[in-house]
């Protein structure tokens, strides 16, 4: 009988990695709780992006159910991009589930939570809180009582050392982000004891972003000379993890479920590919004319922020811009056109299609009906467009490979099913491994990888990792075609919860060692509108 | 003559005679008074959330901005 259950989420933790690490003796906590129990891949959602798949995982839905798309939605009245929060989320959560059985749950870091919503228990948000002055707390008052407990309270990593490529600070800063939540975890568990706790350490997303070149000689961003001293970040701060987890799991008992899971995986990215330069090329993007665009000194004489990051691969290139003062960095970061895309260098009046976001992989169409200069009418002229699209960025090639750089590009309707799949951008791009769509115009259509100032040499891949140990799950046992949908429905069914029809993951059968099928329970479909009618009964002031 | 305003909608016979009897001693006079009553809250109550969440809104303008250096960083922008 399980009594409690507690989920770590490690945010782009991926067994490509990992399982050699494990066969080395490095990750002994993860080694004993496979062994422990059942593991495998976790697919993630399309695109494989921390904030559709996260909400994926505590809803049990696919994106057109719960509205998370992307970190953007689009912006009505102009072409700026609108940031996505906690307030787009159009599902009921796992915990909204579990509060209505009396199970006090507590969330912790978990990606788009913010603004937190009223549950019973807690939800303390992460570095999307922006600032530990906001409320980033359900209960308010746990921001005061956290931060007088937990000395040296911390939301998230301290950007500034990412710009500026500070290495050593970085990891320092990460090392003590990571100990601070590992307290407030401990804190939290030990003083309100919940029936279900979550906790996701984000920041290991952010590391295999910009340290995955140290550790790979083909990277066209490797450095021998910074590799030997980095090389083994990866390693060291998934030891760390390992470290972490086995202290959070000596505060479990033998009944509780653990769930270690990942929202996507990782891997590094060795190109870019500029899909709005083969828009452009299909004459469904237009840029304004060359004169205004080319406002800037810098500009006029062929200097751009990507010519330099083009130029940059050579090594002493390289090394001489990362020696450029900080503060010239941020002015030259600041001040030198850069090719990518706005409102100020797009004619919207003769685009018709155009990159909606990198993160996203999503191509919006330019239309009339939803934006403010849309081109496209609704109906023939917008499918004849996306089938041109789908048609011709397929036959796009590596010229250096020969090999095709696109594995699928899909019409929204053929991955999203809900009621707001008309929220997301009309066509989503995937890529082939290694390669990574990238907004902007790009000088060449491919480039290799050096994504603007962020320096990345790594990105999301399709799969996360699911490990589970606790009642009822089978032992030392590898899994396969576990989906990250499928994890709400099967916590529900093993805590003997009945499962709203409208999710759209499956019971993980294959991982319970006493599947009973009489034991299936279903609730109807969530109805928004059926809680804000209770909601109301309950506010009415007599 | 009948009321264009009025409209007839069913309700099961069961919830009716609840209604009845606890309409008893009340200052309603009919079960469609009653009824109409809990609408006219109900309804009024969601409407009133609906424009408070309306109005709810995640970040500042300077928060907002901040959220976009935090995405850039991570070259998400």
């Amino acid at each position: 009988m399980i009594s409690k259950v507690l989920i770590i989420g490690l945010d782009g933790a991926t067994f490509d990695i990992i399982k050699p690490w494990i066969e080395k003796g490095e990750l002994p906590t993860l080694k004993n709780l496979m062994k422990e129990g059942v593991h495998g891949d976790l697919r993630s959602t399309i695109p494989p992006l921390t904030p559709p798949a996260w909400t994926s995982l505590v809803t049990g839905k696919n994106p057109g159910k719960h509205n998370i798309f992307d970190f953007f939605k689009l912006n009505r009245n102009n072409y700026d991009r609108a940031i996505v929060t906690s307030l787009d989320k159009k599902s009921e959560s796992l915990w909204n589930i579990l509060n209505k059985e009396n199970i006090k749950t507590g969330i912790l870091n978990l990606p788009f939570t913010y603004p937190p919503e009223k549950i019973n228990g807690f939800i303390v948000c992460g570095s999307e809180a922006i600032s530990i002055k906001s409320d980033f707390t359900y209960p308010k008052d746990l921001r005061k009582e956290l931060l007088e407990k937990i000395k040296g309270y911390r939301q998230g990593l301290n950007w500034s050392y990412i710009n500026r490529e500070d290495h050593d600070n970085f990891i320092k800063d990460l090392n003590i982000v990571t100990e601070k939540l590992e307290e407030t975890s401990c804190y939290l568990i030990k003083r309100y004891k919940p029936g279900f706790f979550m906790v996701v350490f984000d920041d290991l997303d952010r590391l295999q972003h910009f340290f995955w070149r140290h550790m790979d000689e083909k990277h066209p961003m490797y450095d021998k000379k910074e590799s030997k001293r980095y090389k083994d970040a990866i390693l060291n701060y998934y030891k760390k993890l390992d470290l972490v987890i086995n202290n959070l799991i000596k505060l479990t008992d033998k009944n509780t479920l653990i769930m270690i899971v990942s929202d996507h995986g990782f891997g590094p990215t060795y190109k870019e590919i500029y899909i709005n330069y083969y828009l452009k090329n299909l004459n469904l993007l237009r840029l304004k004319k060359e004169k205004k665009l080319q406002k800037s000194l810098l500009k006029k004489i062929g200097i751009t922020k990507e010519n330099l990051i083009y130029l940059s691969n050579s090594y002493k290139l390289n090394k001489l811009i990362r020696n450029i003062p900080y503060k010239l960095k941020v002015f030259l970061n600041s001040n030198i056109n850069s090719s990518k895309l706005n409102d100020s260098n797009i004619d919207w009046s003769g685009t018709k299609a155009y990159f909606f976001s990198h993160s996203g992989r999503g191509i919006m169409i330019n239309l009339k009906k939803r934006q403010i200069n849309g081109t496209v009418n609704e109906g023939k002229e917008y499918d004849v467009i996306r089938d041109l699209i789908i048609n011709e960025l397929k036959k796009i090639k590596d010229n250096t490979t020969g090999k095709k750089l696109i594995k699928n590009i899909s019409k929204r309707e053929e991955i999203y099913k809900g009621p707001y799949k008309g929220n997301s951008p009309d066509l989503i791009v995937e890529m082939e491994e290694g390669y990574i769509a990238q907004e902007g115009i790009g000088k060449e259509p491919i480039m290799p990888s050096k994504q603007g100032s962020a320096y990345k040499s790594a990105d999301h891949r399709m799969n996360g990792i699911f490990i589970a140990k606790g009642p009822n799950i089978i032992k030392n046992k590898k899994i396969r075609n576990a989906n990250i949908l499928d994890i709400t429905p099967t916590l529900l069914y093993l805590l003997n919860i009945p499962i709203p029809r409208d999710m759209d993951g499956r019971i993980l059968k294959e991982i319970i060692s006493d599947y009973n099928l009489k034991k299936l329970k279903y609730a109807k479909p969530y109805n928004s509108e059926e809680i804000k009618i209770s909601s109301a009964v309950k506010s009415i002031d007599y | 003559m009948l009321d264009s305003n009025i409209t007839t909608i069913s309700i099961p016979k069961v919830l009716a005679d609840k209604i009845k009897k606890r309409m008893e001693g009340t200052g309603f006079n009919s079960v469609s008074s009653y009824v109409v009553y809990i609408l006219r809250q109900v309804i009024s109550n969601i409407e009133k959330d609906g424009k408070e969440d309306n109005k709810r809104e995640a970040f500042s303008e300077k928060d907002e901005e901040n959220v976009k250096k935090r995405l850039k960083s991570l070259g998400y922008l």
